[in-house]
């Protein structure tokens, strides 16, 4: 019974795309505008 | 005037700094924070219950579900007001921080685990007294907490994975308005916008399963019990672990469809719409990069 399963294979699937497609946005992002957002502190954490 | 969607980013981005800093710098804080936070979203879930025990489906099969989403509702609100640390509300804040440079990936995700931690512990704590109290241990209660637990266990991997996605995805577009909006009033209708519907649309929150779940499981006892005086044929039997009805199965597809809700449909979409220039021009003028909710 996969559906029951903690190892779902579409589920586990589905969120490491989401994963890499959140990096691949903000790395494109970061590229697409690299001084964003500018006016930045050098350290705030 | 609420702000617009380019102040809106840029204020998301100090609260991310604001809280991520006392992640760095006060993680007990931080802890206690999200411990409170949890307890507060299981208010809710204790509210729920106590109203839509014993509202019978034929009366109006969504009558219960509307009950519960409206006295959920001010649990979010509590949570906003004081500033306490709710875990689905931070993802959106989090990806936002990130596409500001104000936080790296690595402390993105040590403040949403820490968050989780603390959600966990101040809901599985407020429900662990709810149980010893004996207040919800008459049949109506017991009953209806646990058909809910029932029917939200039996789900499959998947079906809990999308309302996980669906639940995240309205509650955080309701914490996010709750940072645009101007005044408590509006403030206060927006926060309680998210858990209402959450609740009555009868999704998957992961820390509100939590209560809503460990409740029937600390009772479970009492419960056989009383559905064996009453000659009930073999209720379903729950369980902490993975697996048809267990807690487990619910909390890890749930967790994993909110973090997708908040991150994929709220934090990004709010954040590519916004206008980088206008972002920009708004950073130049800065002086401050903390803000508190």
């Amino acid at each position: 019974m996969m559906d029951y399963s903690p190892f779902n294979p579409v589920v586990w699937g589905l969120f490491l795309a989401f994963v890499v497609s959140v990096w691949i946005v903000v790395r494109l992002f970061a590229r697409r505008y690299p001084g964003y957002p500018g006016n930045m502190p050098d350290k705030l954490e | 005037m609420p702000a617009n969607l380019d102040e809106l980013v840029v204020r998301v981005a100090d609260i991310c700094t604001y809280k991520w800093d006392m992640v760095g710098k006060r993680p007990l804080a931080f802890l206690i924070s999200s411990f409170a936070g949890g307890a507060m979203v299981v208010f809710g879930a204790t509210l729920a219950l106590s109203v839509s025990a014993g509202v019978g489906e034929n009366l109006a099969p969504g009558l219960a579900n509307l009950l519960m989403g409206l006295v959920f509702m001010f649990s979010l609100v509590i949570i906003m007001m004081s500033g306490m640390t709710l875990v689905t509300a931070d993802m959106y804040i989090g990806i936002v921080g990130v596409f500001h440079k104000r936080i790296t990936w690595g402390s993105f995700m040590w403040g949403i685990l820490l968050g989780y931690i603390g959600n966990f512990l101040g809901s599985m704590f407020f429900m662990w007294l709810i149980g010893k109290s004996g207040a919800y241990a008459a049949w109506p209660w017991m009953a209806k907490s646990h058909a809910i637990a029932v029917a939200k266990t039996g789900y499959g991997a998947i079906e809990i994975f999308v309302m996980g996605i669906v639940c995240t995805w309205m509650l955080q577009t309701a914490a996010i308005l709750f940072v645009k909006a101007e005044g408590d009033m509006a403030r206060i209708a927006m926060a309680a916008y998210g858990p209402l519907a959450f609740v009555a649309g009868m999704t998957e929150h992961c820390i509100a399963n939590i209560g809503f779940l460990a409740l029937p499981l600390f009772q479970q006892e009492a419960f056989l019990e009383a559905a064996g005086r009453m000659g009930l044929a073999a209720p379903v039997i729950l369980h902490w672990g993975f697996g048809q009805y267990g807690w487990a199965h619910n909390q890890l597809y749930t967790l994993l469809g909110n973090i997708v809700g908040g991150i994929l449909f709220v934090g990004i979409p709010f954040q590519l719409v916004s206008n980088p220039k206008r972002v920009e021009m708004i950073y130049r003028s800065k002086t401050s990069f903390m803000g508190k909710l």
